[in-house]
Protein backbone atom coordinates (compact mmCIF):
# COMPACT_ATOMS: atom_id res chain seq x y z
CA UNK A 1 0.00 0.00 0.00
CA UNK A 2 1.49 3.24 -1.07
CA UNK A 3 -0.81 6.27 0.17
CA UNK A 4 -1.42 8.84 -1.68
CA UNK A 5 -3.02 12.72 -0.64
CA UNK A 6 -5.52 13.95 -2.13
CA UNK A 7 -5.58 17.24 -4.19
CA UNK A 8 -8.83 18.04 -5.54
CA UNK A 9 -10.96 20.86 -4.01
CA UNK A 10 -8.55 21.68 -1.30
CA UNK A 11 -7.04 24.83 -0.63
CA UNK A 12 -3.72 24.66 0.88
CA UNK A 13 -1.86 27.11 3.33
CA UNK A 14 1.52 26.38 4.87
CA UNK A 15 2.78 28.28 7.81
CA UNK A 16 6.26 27.83 9.11
CA UNK A 17 4.49 25.74 11.73
CA UNK A 18 1.89 23.91 10.93
CA UNK A 19 -0.48 23.67 7.29
CA UNK A 20 -3.78 24.73 6.92
CA UNK A 21 -5.95 22.52 4.72
CA UNK A 22 -9.60 23.82 3.62
CA UNK A 23 -12.07 21.09 1.97
CA UNK A 24 -13.58 22.70 -0.43
CA UNK A 25 -16.21 19.55 -0.63
CA UNK A 26 -17.30 18.87 2.95
CA UNK A 27 -16.26 22.71 4.16
CA UNK A 28 -14.47 21.58 6.52
CA UNK A 29 -10.81 23.45 7.89
CA UNK A 30 -8.00 21.79 9.31
CA UNK A 31 -4.42 22.52 10.73
CA UNK A 32 -2.03 19.73 10.51
CA UNK A 33 0.55 20.07 12.68
CA UNK A 34 4.44 20.26 11.46
CA UNK A 35 5.29 16.50 11.19
CA UNK A 36 2.22 15.41 10.11
CA UNK A 37 2.12 18.02 7.45
CA UNK A 38 4.88 16.59 5.97
CA UNK A 39 3.93 13.07 6.25
CA UNK A 40 0.98 14.47 4.09
CA UNK A 41 2.66 16.04 2.00
CA UNK A 42 5.43 12.79 1.09
CA UNK A 43 1.89 10.58 0.16
CA UNK A 44 2.96 10.76 -3.40
CA UNK A 45 2.06 7.13 -4.55
CA UNK A 46 5.60 6.38 -4.60
CA UNK A 47 6.19 5.43 -1.06
CA UNK A 48 5.29 2.71 1.79
CA UNK A 49 4.33 3.62 4.81
CA UNK A 50 7.66 2.28 6.04
CA UNK A 51 9.52 4.31 3.68
CA UNK A 52 7.82 7.17 4.63
CA UNK A 53 8.43 6.84 8.24
CA UNK A 54 12.61 6.23 7.36
CA UNK A 55 12.46 9.55 5.42
CA UNK A 56 10.62 11.14 8.32
CA UNK A 57 13.56 9.65 10.74
CA UNK A 58 15.97 10.98 8.36
CA UNK A 59 14.37 14.60 8.91
CA UNK A 60 13.44 14.99 12.42
CA UNK A 61 16.54 12.76 13.81
CA UNK A 62 14.06 10.53 15.87
CA UNK A 63 12.99 7.50 15.22
CA UNK A 64 9.58 6.76 13.74
CA UNK A 65 7.98 3.35 14.03
CA UNK A 66 5.62 1.96 11.05
CA UNK A 67 2.77 1.55 13.83
CA UNK A 68 3.54 5.44 14.52
CA UNK A 69 2.95 6.22 10.86
CA UNK A 70 -0.03 4.11 11.01
CA UNK A 71 -1.42 6.04 13.48
CA UNK A 72 -0.81 9.60 11.19
CA UNK A 73 -1.88 7.94 8.01
CA UNK A 74 -5.50 6.66 9.50
CA UNK A 75 -5.87 10.49 11.33
CA UNK A 76 -5.27 11.91 7.37
CA UNK A 77 -7.58 9.36 6.18
CA UNK A 78 -10.46 10.20 8.41
CA UNK A 79 -10.08 13.82 7.54
CA UNK A 80 -10.37 12.32 3.77
CA UNK A 81 -6.93 14.22 2.84
CA UNK A 82 -5.89 10.58 1.65
CA UNK A 83 -7.35 9.26 -2.03
CA UNK A 84 -7.87 5.81 -0.13
CA UNK A 85 -9.26 5.05 3.41
CA UNK A 86 -6.60 3.70 5.97
CA UNK A 87 -7.37 1.34 8.14
CA UNK A 88 -6.77 1.99 12.07
CA UNK A 89 -3.21 0.21 13.11
CA UNK A 90 -4.29 -2.76 15.49
CA UNK A 91 -1.81 -2.25 18.49
CA UNK A 92 0.27 -5.26 19.08
CA UNK A 93 1.75 -7.04 21.71
CA UNK A 94 4.80 -5.18 21.63
CA UNK A 95 2.79 -1.48 21.77
CA UNK A 96 -0.26 -0.80 22.71
CA UNK A 97 -2.56 2.42 21.52
CA UNK A 98 -1.71 4.07 24.42
CA UNK A 99 2.38 3.39 24.15
CA UNK A 100 1.59 4.40 20.04
CA UNK A 101 0.24 7.92 21.37
CA UNK A 102 2.55 8.48 23.62
CA UNK A 103 5.32 7.92 20.92
CA UNK A 104 3.59 10.52 18.45
CA UNK A 105 3.45 13.01 20.95
CA UNK A 106 6.45 12.68 21.73
CA UNK A 107 8.02 14.00 18.00
CA UNK A 108 5.77 16.32 18.28
CA UNK A 109 2.77 15.56 17.94
CA UNK A 110 0.67 14.07 14.84
CA UNK A 111 -2.31 16.25 15.49
CA UNK A 112 -5.06 17.53 12.89
CA UNK A 113 -6.85 19.82 14.76
CA UNK A 114 -10.51 20.78 13.01
CA UNK A 115 -11.02 24.63 13.01
CA UNK A 116 -14.19 26.09 12.60
CA UNK A 117 -14.73 26.93 8.56
CA UNK A 118 -14.70 30.04 7.05
CA UNK A 119 -18.47 31.10 5.79
CA UNK A 120 -19.13 34.00 3.09
CA UNK A 121 -20.11 36.71 5.64
CA UNK A 122 -18.20 36.09 8.59
CA UNK A 123 -15.15 38.43 8.40
CA UNK A 124 -17.56 41.31 7.14
CA UNK A 125 -19.60 43.47 9.33
CA UNK A 126 -22.96 42.34 9.26
CA UNK A 127 -23.94 38.78 10.22
CA UNK A 128 -23.78 36.17 8.12
CA UNK A 129 -27.12 33.80 7.36
CA UNK A 130 -27.60 31.74 10.54
CA UNK A 131 -26.45 33.75 13.04
CA UNK A 132 -29.22 36.50 12.37
CA UNK A 133 -31.80 35.65 15.33
CA UNK A 134 -34.92 38.32 15.24
CA UNK A 135 -37.69 39.57 13.17
CA UNK A 136 -35.29 42.81 12.67
CA UNK A 137 -32.79 41.22 10.91
CA UNK A 138 -30.67 41.37 13.81
CA UNK A 139 -28.69 40.11 16.59
CA UNK A 140 -29.09 40.41 20.57
CA UNK A 141 -25.81 42.45 20.09
CA UNK A 142 -27.23 45.12 17.87
CA UNK A 143 -25.53 44.05 14.61
CA UNK A 144 -27.99 43.69 12.07
CA UNK A 145 -27.99 40.37 9.02
CA UNK A 146 -26.14 40.79 5.74
CA UNK A 147 -28.50 41.75 2.97
CA UNK A 148 -30.29 38.27 1.41
CA UNK A 149 -29.26 36.67 5.18
CA UNK A 150 -32.20 34.68 6.67
CA UNK A 151 -32.82 36.16 10.03
CA UNK A 152 -36.68 37.31 9.96
CA UNK A 153 -39.09 35.42 11.85
CA UNK A 154 -41.63 35.39 9.20
CA UNK A 155 -41.94 32.98 6.93
CA UNK A 156 -38.66 32.03 5.20
CA UNK A 157 -38.36 36.24 3.84
CA UNK A 158 -34.43 37.25 4.08
CA UNK A 159 -32.98 40.78 4.61
CA UNK A 160 -32.57 43.64 2.28
CA UNK A 161 -33.05 46.90 1.74
CA UNK A 162 -36.48 47.94 0.81
CA UNK A 163 -38.81 50.89 0.84
CA UNK A 164 -38.37 51.42 4.71
CA UNK A 165 -35.24 50.51 5.59
CA UNK A 166 -33.06 47.49 6.06
CA UNK A 167 -35.91 45.09 6.68
CA UNK A 168 -36.95 41.30 6.39
CA UNK A 169 -38.27 41.34 2.84
CA UNK B 1 -19.36 52.25 38.93
CA UNK B 2 -19.40 56.36 38.17
CA UNK B 3 -19.46 57.89 34.51
CA UNK B 4 -15.84 58.92 35.17
CA UNK B 5 -14.47 54.89 36.45
CA UNK B 6 -16.50 53.82 33.62
CA UNK B 7 -14.59 55.87 31.03
CA UNK B 8 -11.31 55.28 32.76
CA UNK B 9 -11.78 51.67 32.69
CA UNK B 10 -12.92 51.92 28.70
CA UNK B 11 -9.52 54.14 28.01
CA UNK B 12 -6.95 51.50 29.62
CA UNK B 13 -8.60 48.65 28.04
CA UNK B 14 -8.66 50.95 24.68
CA UNK B 15 -4.66 51.62 25.29
CA UNK B 16 -3.67 47.86 26.08
CA UNK B 17 -5.44 47.13 22.77
CA UNK B 18 -3.25 50.05 21.45
CA UNK B 19 -0.30 48.07 23.09
CA UNK B 20 -1.01 44.86 21.31
CA UNK B 21 -1.50 46.28 18.21
CA UNK B 22 1.66 48.46 17.73
CA UNK B 23 3.18 47.26 14.62
CA UNK B 24 1.77 44.33 14.10
CA UNK B 25 1.45 44.72 10.81
CA UNK B 26 5.25 44.35 10.20
CA UNK B 27 6.81 41.41 8.88
CA UNK B 28 8.72 41.06 12.00
CA UNK B 29 6.82 43.02 14.99
CA UNK B 30 8.20 43.44 18.56
CA UNK B 31 7.06 41.05 20.99
CA UNK B 32 4.03 41.40 23.01
CA UNK B 33 4.60 43.18 26.53
CA UNK B 34 1.30 42.23 27.91
CA UNK B 35 1.43 39.94 30.89
CA UNK B 36 -0.98 36.50 30.22
CA UNK B 37 -3.63 38.68 32.02
CA UNK B 38 -3.82 41.55 30.24
CA UNK B 39 -3.69 39.80 27.08
CA UNK B 40 -7.09 37.98 28.32
CA UNK B 41 -8.63 41.18 29.37
CA UNK B 42 -8.09 42.53 25.76
CA UNK B 43 -8.26 39.84 24.02
CA UNK B 44 -12.29 40.59 23.27
CA UNK B 45 -11.76 43.59 22.33
CA UNK B 46 -9.22 42.38 19.93
CA UNK B 47 -11.47 39.62 18.82
CA UNK B 48 -14.56 41.69 18.48
CA UNK B 49 -13.08 44.21 16.30
CA UNK B 50 -11.67 41.59 13.72
CA UNK B 51 -8.27 42.25 15.35
CA UNK B 52 -7.27 38.79 16.14
CA UNK B 53 -4.90 37.70 13.81
CA UNK B 54 -2.76 41.08 14.30
CA UNK B 55 -2.88 40.34 18.03
CA UNK B 56 -1.50 36.14 17.31
CA UNK B 57 1.04 37.78 15.45
CA UNK B 58 2.35 39.91 17.93
CA UNK B 59 1.61 37.24 20.90
CA UNK B 60 3.45 34.36 19.17
CA UNK B 61 6.80 33.55 20.47
CA UNK B 62 6.15 35.33 23.66
CA UNK B 63 5.04 32.61 25.25
CA UNK B 64 1.49 33.61 25.66
CA UNK B 65 0.50 31.43 22.90
CA UNK B 66 -0.45 28.53 24.80
CA UNK B 67 -2.58 30.68 27.10
CA UNK B 68 -6.50 30.66 26.28
CA UNK B 69 -6.32 34.25 24.78
CA UNK B 70 -3.64 33.49 22.48
CA UNK B 71 -5.11 30.30 21.39
CA UNK B 72 -8.47 32.28 20.55
CA UNK B 73 -5.77 34.46 18.65
CA UNK B 74 -4.11 31.88 16.97
CA UNK B 75 -7.48 30.41 16.06
CA UNK B 76 -9.01 33.77 14.81
CA UNK B 77 -5.24 33.48 12.44
CA UNK B 78 -6.10 30.28 10.84
CA UNK B 79 -9.23 30.97 10.19
CA UNK B 80 -8.74 34.96 8.55
CA UNK B 81 -6.04 32.79 6.52
CA UNK B 82 -8.30 30.27 4.98
CA UNK B 83 -11.33 33.11 4.41
CA UNK B 84 -8.85 34.89 2.85
CA UNK B 85 -7.49 32.20 0.42
CA UNK B 86 -11.01 31.29 -0.49
CA UNK B 87 -12.12 34.88 -0.71
CA UNK B 88 -9.35 35.76 -3.17
CA UNK B 89 -11.13 32.92 -5.62
CA UNK B 90 -14.47 34.95 -4.78
CA UNK B 91 -13.34 38.06 -5.76
CA UNK B 92 -12.19 37.00 -9.29
CA UNK B 93 -15.48 35.38 -9.93
CA UNK B 94 -17.12 38.36 -9.44
CA UNK B 95 -14.91 40.73 -11.19
CA UNK B 96 -15.30 38.50 -14.05
CA UNK B 97 -19.19 39.03 -13.99
CA UNK B 98 -18.84 42.56 -14.05
CA UNK B 99 -16.14 42.42 -17.04
CA UNK B 100 -18.59 40.39 -18.94
CA UNK B 101 -20.84 43.21 -18.61
CA UNK B 102 -18.92 45.68 -20.12
CA UNK B 103 -17.86 46.76 -16.19
CA UNK B 104 -14.35 47.73 -14.87
CA UNK B 105 -14.69 47.64 -10.84
CA UNK B 106 -11.75 49.25 -8.54
CA UNK B 107 -11.04 46.94 -5.33
CA UNK B 108 -11.00 48.75 -2.58
CA UNK B 109 -10.62 48.03 1.64
CA UNK B 110 -11.42 45.00 2.87
CA UNK B 111 -9.59 42.43 1.05
CA UNK B 112 -7.75 44.95 -1.23
CA UNK B 113 -6.03 46.46 2.39
CA UNK B 114 -5.75 43.11 3.65
CA UNK B 115 -3.13 42.16 0.59
CA UNK B 116 -0.91 45.02 2.12
CA UNK B 117 -0.50 42.72 5.24
CA UNK B 118 2.50 40.94 5.21
CA UNK B 119 0.93 37.13 5.34
CA UNK B 120 -2.64 36.21 5.11
CA UNK B 121 -4.27 36.19 8.57
CA UNK B 122 -3.45 38.63 9.93
CA UNK B 123 -6.10 41.22 8.74
CA UNK B 124 -9.76 39.31 8.07
CA UNK B 125 -10.70 40.36 4.48
CA UNK B 126 -14.25 41.24 4.80
CA UNK B 127 -16.70 41.82 2.36
CA UNK B 128 -15.62 42.87 -1.29
CA UNK B 129 -15.59 46.72 -2.06
CA UNK B 130 -16.50 47.11 -5.51
CA UNK B 131 -16.16 50.62 -7.26
CA UNK B 132 -17.83 51.36 -10.15
CA UNK B 133 -18.51 55.07 -11.90
CA UNK B 134 -22.31 56.29 -11.43
CA UNK B 135 -22.62 55.75 -15.11
CA UNK B 136 -21.94 51.96 -14.92
CA UNK B 137 -24.13 51.34 -11.50
CA UNK B 138 -27.14 50.26 -12.90
CA UNK B 139 -25.41 47.52 -15.13
CA UNK B 140 -23.08 46.63 -12.17
CA UNK B 141 -25.89 45.95 -9.95
CA UNK B 142 -27.65 43.64 -12.16
CA UNK B 143 -24.88 41.80 -13.04
CA UNK B 144 -24.14 40.91 -9.48
CA UNK B 145 -27.81 40.71 -8.37
CA UNK B 146 -27.97 37.67 -5.56
CA UNK B 147 -24.21 39.06 -4.41
CA UNK B 148 -24.52 42.20 -3.74
CA UNK B 149 -25.06 42.85 -0.04
CA UNK B 150 -23.56 39.57 1.85
CA UNK B 151 -20.39 39.08 0.30
CA UNK B 152 -19.91 42.34 -2.09
CA UNK B 153 -20.58 45.88 -1.29
CA UNK B 154 -21.01 47.40 -5.01
CA UNK B 155 -19.92 51.39 -4.45
CA UNK B 156 -21.77 53.71 -6.86
CA UNK B 157 -19.20 56.24 -7.28
CA UNK B 158 -16.07 56.51 -5.56
CA UNK B 159 -16.82 57.68 -2.12
CA UNK B 160 -14.47 59.40 -0.07
CA UNK B 161 -12.95 60.03 -3.38
CA UNK B 162 -15.01 61.93 -5.22
CA UNK B 163 -13.21 64.60 -4.97
CA UNK B 164 -10.93 63.20 -7.55
CA UNK B 165 -11.11 62.83 -11.43
CA UNK B 166 -12.35 59.57 -12.54
CA UNK B 167 -10.34 59.46 -15.04
CA UNK B 168 -7.23 59.86 -13.06
CA UNK B 169 -8.46 57.13 -10.13
CA UNK B 170 -8.37 54.46 -13.55
CA UNK B 171 -5.05 56.17 -14.73
CA UNK B 172 -3.22 55.57 -11.09
CA UNK B 173 -5.25 52.00 -10.37
CA UNK B 174 -2.91 49.12 -10.44
CA UNK B 175 -4.14 45.39 -10.99
CA UNK B 176 -3.07 42.58 -8.44
CA UNK B 177 -2.92 38.68 -9.97
CA UNK B 178 -2.47 37.58 -12.98
CA UNK B 179 -4.87 36.73 -15.77
CA UNK B 180 -8.35 35.82 -14.82
CA UNK B 181 -7.44 36.20 -11.23
CA UNK B 182 -6.42 39.53 -12.42
CA UNK B 183 -8.34 42.67 -9.59
CA UNK B 184 -7.97 46.44 -10.25
CA UNK B 185 -6.76 48.08 -6.83
CA UNK B 186 -6.45 51.95 -6.26
CA UNK B 187 -3.95 53.30 -6.95
CA UNK B 188 -1.49 54.00 -3.18
CA UNK B 189 -1.84 57.34 -2.88
CA UNK B 190 -6.18 56.96 -3.16
CA UNK B 191 -6.48 54.11 -1.47
CA UNK B 192 -4.32 54.97 1.57
CA UNK B 193 -6.51 58.46 1.50
CA UNK B 194 -9.67 56.03 0.64
CA UNK B 195 -8.80 53.94 4.25
CA UNK B 196 -7.91 57.09 6.19
CA UNK B 197 -11.14 58.99 5.65
CA UNK B 198 -13.55 56.04 5.89
CA UNK B 199 -12.01 55.33 9.09
CA UNK B 200 -12.34 58.55 10.79
CA UNK B 201 -16.01 58.97 8.95
CA UNK B 202 -16.63 55.90 11.34
CA UNK B 203 -14.86 57.69 13.69
CA UNK B 204 -12.25 54.80 14.10
CA UNK B 205 -14.41 52.99 16.17
CA UNK B 206 -12.47 49.55 15.34
CA UNK B 207 -8.83 49.47 16.03
CA UNK B 208 -8.40 47.84 12.63
CA UNK B 209 -8.90 50.42 10.64
CA UNK B 210 -6.11 52.13 12.28
CA UNK B 211 -3.75 49.08 11.53
CA UNK B 212 -4.80 49.08 7.95
CA UNK B 213 -3.91 52.84 7.81
CA UNK B 214 -0.95 52.06 9.07
CA UNK B 215 0.13 49.33 6.92
CA UNK B 216 -0.97 51.45 3.67
CA UNK B 217 1.14 54.34 5.43
CA UNK B 218 4.40 52.30 5.57
CA UNK B 219 3.88 50.49 2.09
CA UNK B 220 3.89 53.71 0.33
CA UNK B 221 7.07 53.17 -1.59
CA UNK B 222 9.88 56.27 -2.84
CA UNK B 223 7.53 56.64 -5.87
CA UNK B 224 4.51 57.73 -3.36
CA UNK B 225 3.20 61.08 -4.96
CA UNK B 226 2.82 63.14 -1.73
CA UNK B 227 1.49 65.68 -3.51
CA UNK B 228 -1.22 64.01 -5.59
CA UNK B 229 -2.63 62.62 -1.88
CA UNK B 230 -3.30 65.91 -0.73
CA UNK B 231 -4.79 67.17 -3.82
CA UNK B 232 -8.67 67.45 -4.28
CA UNK B 233 -10.76 69.31 -1.18
CA UNK B 234 -8.15 70.57 1.41
CA UNK B 235 -10.16 69.82 4.21
CA UNK B 236 -10.46 66.39 2.85
CA UNK B 237 -6.72 66.25 3.17
CA UNK B 238 -6.27 67.74 6.38
CA UNK B 239 -8.86 65.22 7.58
CA UNK B 240 -6.63 62.19 5.76
CA UNK B 241 -3.48 63.51 7.70
CA UNK B 242 -5.13 63.64 10.89
CA UNK B 243 -5.55 59.75 10.41
CA UNK B 244 -1.86 59.18 9.70
CA UNK B 245 -0.60 60.93 12.63
CA UNK B 246 -3.40 59.38 14.62
CA UNK B 247 -1.81 55.87 13.19
CA UNK B 248 1.54 57.51 14.27
CA UNK B 249 0.47 58.18 17.77
CA UNK B 250 -1.55 55.49 19.05
CA UNK B 251 0.02 52.43 17.02
CA UNK B 252 3.45 54.13 16.53
CA UNK B 253 3.44 53.98 12.45
CA UNK B 254 6.27 55.48 10.97
CA UNK B 255 4.95 58.63 9.33
CA UNK B 256 8.83 59.54 8.41
CA UNK B 257 8.46 58.88 4.89
CA UNK B 258 5.35 62.31 4.99
CA UNK B 259 7.71 65.30 4.50
CA UNK B 260 7.81 67.17 7.09
CA UNK B 261 6.85 70.04 5.47
CA UNK B 262 3.29 67.94 4.69
CA UNK B 263 2.91 67.24 8.22
CA UNK B 264 0.95 70.49 7.92
CA UNK B 265 -1.78 69.07 11.05
CA UNK B 266 -1.64 68.65 14.70
CA UNK B 267 -3.54 66.33 16.25
CA UNK B 268 -6.03 67.67 19.02
CA UNK B 269 -5.12 66.69 22.20
CA UNK B 270 -8.74 65.15 23.12
CA UNK B 271 -8.15 62.72 19.84
CA UNK B 272 -6.29 60.50 21.17
CA UNK B 273 -7.82 59.43 24.53
CA UNK B 274 -11.59 59.70 22.58
CA UNK B 275 -10.20 56.80 20.76
CA UNK B 276 -8.84 54.71 23.41
CA UNK B 277 -12.25 55.39 25.08
CA UNK B 278 -14.03 54.05 22.06
CA UNK B 279 -11.44 50.69 21.13
CA UNK B 280 -12.09 50.25 25.32
CA UNK B 281 -16.09 50.32 24.69
CA UNK B 282 -15.82 48.14 21.42
CA UNK B 283 -19.21 49.87 20.28
CA UNK B 284 -20.52 48.21 17.21
CA UNK B 285 -19.62 50.15 13.74
CA UNK B 286 -22.11 51.95 11.70
CA UNK B 287 -23.54 49.47 9.03
CA UNK B 288 -23.73 46.71 11.80
CA UNK B 289 -26.34 47.87 14.14
CA UNK B 290 -30.13 47.42 14.09
CA UNK B 291 -31.87 50.07 12.31
CA UNK B 292 -33.43 52.87 14.43
CA UNK B 293 -36.77 52.30 12.45
CA UNK B 294 -36.79 48.81 13.61
CA UNK B 295 -36.66 49.75 16.95
CA UNK B 296 -38.97 52.58 17.38
CA UNK B 297 -41.58 50.01 18.32
CA UNK B 298 -39.53 48.63 21.25
CA UNK B 299 -38.88 51.63 24.07
CA UNK B 300 -36.16 49.56 26.10
CA UNK B 301 -34.25 48.56 22.90
CA UNK B 302 -34.82 51.98 21.28
CA UNK B 303 -32.56 53.81 24.52
CA UNK B 304 -29.71 51.49 24.03
CA UNK B 305 -29.79 52.18 20.47
CA UNK B 306 -28.98 55.57 20.78
CA UNK B 307 -26.30 55.04 23.36
CA UNK B 308 -25.10 52.92 20.83
CA UNK B 309 -25.27 56.06 18.17
CA UNK B 310 -24.23 58.57 20.02
CA UNK B 311 -21.53 60.06 17.39
CA UNK B 312 -18.38 60.34 18.97
CA UNK B 313 -16.11 63.36 18.43
CA UNK B 314 -14.61 62.41 15.57
CA UNK B 315 -17.79 61.22 13.83
CA UNK B 316 -19.35 64.49 14.80
CA UNK B 317 -16.10 66.61 13.64
CA UNK B 318 -16.73 64.52 9.98
CA UNK B 319 -20.18 64.82 9.83
CA UNK B 320 -20.58 68.15 10.31
CA UNK B 321 -17.86 68.57 7.86
CA UNK B 322 -15.24 70.82 10.47
CA UNK B 323 -11.65 70.99 11.06
CA UNK B 324 -9.98 68.93 13.94
CA UNK B 325 -8.72 71.03 16.66
CA UNK B 326 -8.51 71.91 20.50
CA UNK B 327 -12.06 73.51 20.37
CA UNK B 328 -14.84 71.58 22.80
CA UNK B 329 -16.12 68.62 20.33
CA UNK B 330 -19.93 68.74 22.39
CA UNK B 331 -21.51 71.02 20.44
CA UNK B 332 -20.78 69.45 17.35
CA UNK B 333 -21.80 65.75 19.01
CA UNK B 334 -24.89 67.40 19.53
CA UNK B 335 -25.09 68.91 16.07
CA UNK B 336 -24.05 65.70 14.72
CA UNK B 337 -27.34 63.95 16.42
CA UNK B 338 -29.40 66.86 15.15
CA UNK B 339 -28.21 66.36 11.63
CA UNK B 340 -28.98 62.60 11.69
CA UNK B 341 -32.57 62.92 13.57
CA UNK B 342 -33.30 65.59 10.86
CA UNK B 343 -31.92 63.15 8.21
CA UNK B 344 -33.75 60.25 9.42
CA UNK B 345 -36.83 61.88 9.75
CA UNK B 346 -37.00 63.61 6.49
CA UNK B 347 -36.17 59.80 4.86
CA UNK B 348 -39.04 58.54 7.31
CA UNK B 349 -41.41 61.01 5.69
CA UNK B 350 -40.45 60.61 1.77
CA UNK B 351 -40.97 56.74 1.89
CA UNK B 352 -44.39 57.34 4.12
CA UNK B 353 -45.16 59.82 0.72
CA UNK B 354 -44.09 57.00 -1.79
CA UNK B 355 -45.85 54.31 0.42
CA UNK B 356 -49.10 56.13 0.58
CA UNK B 357 -49.03 56.84 -3.61
CA UNK B 358 -48.23 53.54 -3.93
CA UNK B 359 -51.59 52.64 -2.01
CA UNK B 360 -53.73 55.14 -3.76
Amino acid sequence: MKPRKRRDALVVHELPDEMLVYDLERHKAFCLSKNIAWIWRHCTGQRTPGQIARALEAEIGAPVGEDVMGVALHRLSKAHLLREPITPPASSARTSRRQLLRHAATLGGLTILAISAPTVGQAATCLAAGACVNSHCGDASGRVCCAGAAGCKQNSQTCGTGQTGFQCM
Amino acid sequence: MTFTAASASRTRLGGLAAGALAAAWRPSPPPLALTAGELSEVEPVLLGAGAGGLGWGRARGTGLESTPAGNALHEAYRHQALAYLLRRTRIAEVVQRLRAAGVEPITGKGWAVASLYPEPGLRPCGDIDLYVGRQDYAAAALALRGEIGELVDLHCGYAELDDRDEAELRARSRVAGAGEDAVRIFGPEDHLRLIALHALRHGLLRPLWLCDVAVALESAAGDFDWDYFARGRRRRADWALVALEAAHAILGARIDAVAAGRRRVRLPRWLVPAVLREWGAARPPHGARVPIADLLRQPGALGRALVLRWPNAIEATIGLGRPFNELPRLPLQLGECVRRTVRFSVRRAQRGLTGASQRD
